[in-house]
């Protein structure tokens, strides 16, 4: 008796799981994660904006996230989307940009139906 | 008037053969290991003693029934009717303890998932989904802690009833000792 209601627990415990229910998730959707993006060269054009380019991704229906921040490994700011996958650059006039140094991440997205959209893996935080 | 006398006859006959009930005659020597018919009444007077200490009994004992669904509705208290109250405050603050602990995994699990379900990135979405999921599994776990002491409190209830009423009985039966040696500021009673 002792064994059964400790087996029954144990099968309780185990079996239940949560489902997955995000309408972007991969493992529910079968979509293809957007791919990290490589090659990022980022060039300081003087002491008036910062020229970010990089290899594009071949797919429809997408476009990419920019994010800056003022360390390496600190908060990286949302500060650009570009909603085309086929544009491979992006501009930023940064505040202070002669005292400062910023690092850039960027990272592709996949629109999913009901405008949803999908982020891929950010690239290494990278700067000139 | 042949059928009144035919009666009569019958019921003189009766009479005639019958016999006055004897106990004695019932007396059977080896069946109980009685010697004599004296030792036959002492046991008679002893199991009516004992009747009237059954029912006492009866009275003062606790129910196994009503004791296991106390049990089932709080934890330990079957066992706090069965005068055990530390082992039943042990139980029911077992209780207490995991459930809530159960229902802090349980909401931290709901908040992890709730962003899980809103997020867009796939870094976020597979961390969120293993932290609501981890956070579940633990809920559970103490879930079934909280289950398996809720049956244990209503299992143990039996074991716990039983010795309370053991004790209740033996209780009796000294309290019935104790009866026959009466000490009073006179001097001592002994009574047989």
């Amino acid at each position: 008796m002792k064994y059964l209601i400790l087996i029954l627990i144990i099968v309780t415990v185990i079996s239940c799981s949560l489902k997955k229910n995000n309408p972007v998730d991969p493992d529910l959707t079968g979509i293809e994660t957007p791919s990290r993006i490589y090659n990022i060269d980022i060039t300081k054009i003087g002491d008036s904006y910062v020229k970010i380019e990089w290899d594009t991704l071949s797919y429809q229906n997408g476009g990419y996230f920019i994010y800056r921040s003022e360390n390496t490994f600190g908060y990286f700011l949302k500060i650009g989307t570009i909603p085309s996958i086929s544009i491979n650059n992006y501009d930023d006039i940064p505040e202070n940009l002669s005292e400062n140094r910023y690092w850039y991440k960027i990272s592709a997205f996949k629109i999913i139906a009901d405008q949803d959209t999908l982020e891929g893996y950010r690239s290494d935080a990278k700067t000139w | 008037m042949r059928k009144i006398l035919s009666l009569i006859i019958l019921l003189s006959f009766m009479l005639i053969y019958a016999e006055e009930l004897d106990v004695k005659k019932d007396y059977i020597p080896n069946k109980y290991g009685w010697k004599n018919h004296e030792e036959q009444l002492e046991a008679r007077k002893e199991r009516d003693e004992r009747q009237k200490l059954l029912q006492i009994y009866h009275l003062k004992k606790s129910s196994y029934t009503e004791n296991m669904l106390k049990s089932a509705v709080f934890p330990g208290w079957g066992h706090l009717e069965a005068n055990q109250a530390t082992k039943g405050l042990i139980l029911v603050g077992s209780e207490i303890v995991l459930l809530s602990t159960s229902y802090y995994f349980y909401d931290r699990s709901k908040e992890y998932y709730h962003k899980y379900q809103t997020a867009n990135y796939i870094v976020d979405i597979k961390q969120y989904y293993n932290d609501a999921s981890t956070q579940y599994r633990y809920s559970k776990i103490f879930f079934g802690l909280a289950l398996t002491t809720w049956l244990y409190s209503i299992y143990d209830t039996i074991a716990s009833t039983n010795d309370y009423n053991a004790e209740i009985w033996q209780k009796i039966i000294m309290e019935k000792k104790d009866r026959k040696l009466q000490v009073s500021p006179t001097g001592i009673t002994w009574r047989f």
